[in-house]
């Protein structure tokens, strides 16, 4: 792709995991890249790899039992597949952050909200070798701060709160807070809203599209909800168990699906002016991992599947100007 | 946390006395008149008598108990028919030795099996933590007092490191009393000297009666920890930058703390009771051999007054541990 030279950038990154069962092929040939400033969702099934994907970048996957197999990843042009642990501590603390899916046990129970907000502010600033140290009081004022870009009700009274005395909304706000509070340059957000009743769901997506507006930082959101990455984000990619099957912006994607897989997903969203009758799903379920699925590991459970599907794996093309997908349909056809 | 406290204090008053009631109730139903044994075994008829009215036995039951509760709240727990001295005054004289092991005891525990339950944790399955499971384990597989003639033979008789027994050396005297306890009464006075010859002295018989707890401890806490590292809220401070070491001793190791200050608290019951083979072994003055010594001369006001000393010890410690836990813990707070 052209343009600005790619934030992170993963080019055929694949990621195995040991299990009590064998050995997972958790991730297969995962390519894509962020650019700075860019806003891209990752949907798929739960259990498709999307999560594992972002975490393992960022060193989250305990390794072992996680290992890479192939492939690199490389944040704004610096190769950081093999980085040691205090390196990725430091991308993890200062230029990449993640908020996670529930708000309710991502937070310490026993500090108070001032303690682990002020506790990442000085992490933070700790691997900042240029950042001046700060005093207490100074942690607090930026962590009040902080509390108030994430329009938390009440900051000083939040401050000195529990995790338990704060209903969903109000702990995904904090997190969201610790996540700004080193000025990252890529905010990771793995379902955001999932754990959180409808109403605040679309409270904290405005306040993700607020962030994503004035600080202008790249951010990754990844979500099982079509709805949800469509409302926030510009490029989509679709994600089938370990691989990335289409990658195309947003109006694109929902006009001109092209991977079978990416068409059942969007065929399985409720639409308020169709009837019951027309909801359909995808048959089938994410395949095995020990064992995925020779050539592309869609092929079981797609309709249009030839002999070509069960033995070769499909390339990676662009069918349309910035549209990719990974289908031999576009290639040659299935035979 | 006032409040928290507060209410705490009131169970511990309610305790006392439902631990008086036991106490009594089980001298009442055991067999043997202590009259007829308090008069000793040439005595008339009338002599039993006699004591028998002047200890109040032949009231009923509720005055008795009523008498026996006024006695203990303040502090008069009876005559030793073996010693003929104020029980009060002996509990006075041997429970600080006591009550010094069992704290040396439980400090060496704590502060030992705390930071190895850790370290099996964060190693889990790898060399350390087979090498702290080998301690741990053997911790609870050797009896108490055979650790300790253990240690006598090899540390004391072999390599002569460290005394034998008893509390002092013979030719030393006790510090002054401040707390009677020897340890913080010699620091007190500036008996440097003294301190460090009691800490030679406590040291073996405090090994030997901490190993049990020891080994709990690190069970516990390595347990706890493994399952609080896997929480979601320690992901959130690793994806912040925040460090490994900060990770494990703060924000796991806090969580980890309210079960394995549970463990704590029982413990402390099983080392008041394990000090009657430890003291026997080390020849340690403290209340466990003293109550065993009543007890096989039927004296029952010493072994009552030991036993309610120990009881209410032990209700302490746990009054102590719900502090704690409080403290620890902001939703228990509110709970209360």
């Amino acid at each position: 792709m052209a343009g600005p030279a790619p934030l992170l950038e993963l080019r055929d990154y694949s990621l195995s995991i040991d299990s009590f069962d064998g050995r997972l092929q958790v991730l297969d040939g995962v390519s894509f890249s962020i650019a700075p400033g860019e806003v891209v969702g990752i949907v798929g099934e739960t259990g498709c790899g999307k999560s594992i994907t972002v975490k393992s970048v960022i060193g989250l996957v305990p390794s072992p039992p996680a290992k890479v197999e192939s492939g690199t990843v490389s944040f704004d042009g610096r190769d950081i597949t093999a980085a040691g642990e205090s390196a990725i501590r430091r991308l993890r603390g200062r230029e990449v952050a993640m908020i996670f899916q529930d708000p309710m046990t991502y937070l310490n129970p026993l500090f108070t909200v001032g303690q682990q907000l002020s506790d990442v502010i000085r992490a933070k600033e700790a691997l900042d070798p240029a950042a001046a140290p700060r005093t207490r009081a100074e942690r607090r004022a930026k962590a009040l701060a902080l509390l108030g870009q994430v329009h938390l009700p009440d900051p000083e009274r939040q401050f000195e709160s529990y995790p338990h005395q704060l209903s969903g909304g109000m702990r995904q706000r904090v997190l969201i807070a610790m996540a700004l509070a080193g000025s990252p340059r890529l905010l990771i957000a793995d379902e955001p809203t999932t754990a959180l009743d409808v109403t605040i769901q679309a409270q904290i997506l405005d306040l993700v599209k607020e962030l994503v507006e004035t600080l202008g930082m790249a951010v990754i959101i990844i979500s099982h909800d079509l709805g949800v990455v469509a409302a926030l984000c510009r490029r989509i990619l679709v994600m089938y168990a370990g691989t990335i099957v289409e990658d195309a912006g947003t109006a694109d994607l929902f006009e001109n699906p092209r991977h079978p897989y990416t068409r059942g997903l969007l065929a399985a969203i409720p639409r308020l002016d169709g009837s019951v009758t027309s909801l359909s799903g995808i048959p089938g379920s994410i395949p095995n991992f020990i064992e995925p699925p020779q050539g592309c590991r869609f092929h079981p459970r797609c309709a249009q599947a030839g002999a070509r599907c069960g033995r070769e794996r499909p390339r990676n093309l662009e069918v349309a100007p910035d549209h990719w997908t990974a289908c031999h349909l576009f290639d040659g056809g299935v035979e | 946390m006032a409040l928290f406290v507060l209410k705490r204090a009131l169970l511990l008053g309610l305790m006392l006395i439902g631990l008086i009631l036991i106490m009594f109730t089980i001298s009442h139903v055991a067999p043997g008149d202590p009259a007829a044994v308090a008069a000793g075994p040439d005595a008339t008829r009338e002599m039993v008598e006699v004591i028998r009215e002047e200890y109040g036995l032949d009231e009923p039951l509720p005055v008795q108990f009523w008498i026996y509760l006024t006695n203990v709240l303040q502090g008069d727990l009876g005559r030793s028919i073996r010693t003929t001295r104020d029980v009060t005054h002996d509990l006075l004289r041997y429970f600080p030795a006591t009550f010094e092991l069992v704290m040396v005891a439980m400090l060496l525990a704590v502060l030992i099996g705390v930071p190895l339950g850790m370290l099996a944790a964060v190693f889990r399955d790898r060399g350390l933590d087979h090498a702290i499971r080998l301690v741990s384990v053997s911790s609870v597989a050797l009896p108490m007092f055979w650790l300790g003639l253990l240690l006598q033979f090899f540390i004391s008789l072999k390599l002569g490191w460290l005394p034998l027994g008893g509390q002092l050396g013979l030719l030393t005297e006790r510090p002054p009393p401040i707390t009677h306890l020897i340890l913080v009464d010699a620091l007190l006075r500036g008996q440097f000297d003294v301190f460090r010859e009691a800490l030679a002295h406590i040291i073996l018989p405090a090994i030997a009666l901490s190993a049990p707890a020891l080994a709990a401890i690190i069970r516990v806490n390595r347990a706890e920890m493994i399952e609080v590292l896997h929480q979601d809220f320690i992901v959130t401070a690793r994806a912040h930058g925040i460090s490994q070491f900060r990770i494990v001793a703060v924000y796991a190791l806090r969580n980890a703390m309210i079960p394995t200050l549970a463990m704590i608290g029982l413990r402390f019951g099983w080392m008041l009771g394990g000090t009657v083979l430890v003291e026997g072994v080390f020849d340690w003055p403290g209340i466990g051999l003293y109550a065993v010594q009543s007890a096989v001369n039927s004296d029952f006001q010493p072994v009552m007054g030991a036993t309610l000393l120990i009881g209410f010890s032990f209700m302490l410690a746990n009054f102590m541990i719900d502090i704690a836990y409080g403290w620890l813990d902001p939703r228990l707070r509110e709970a209360q």
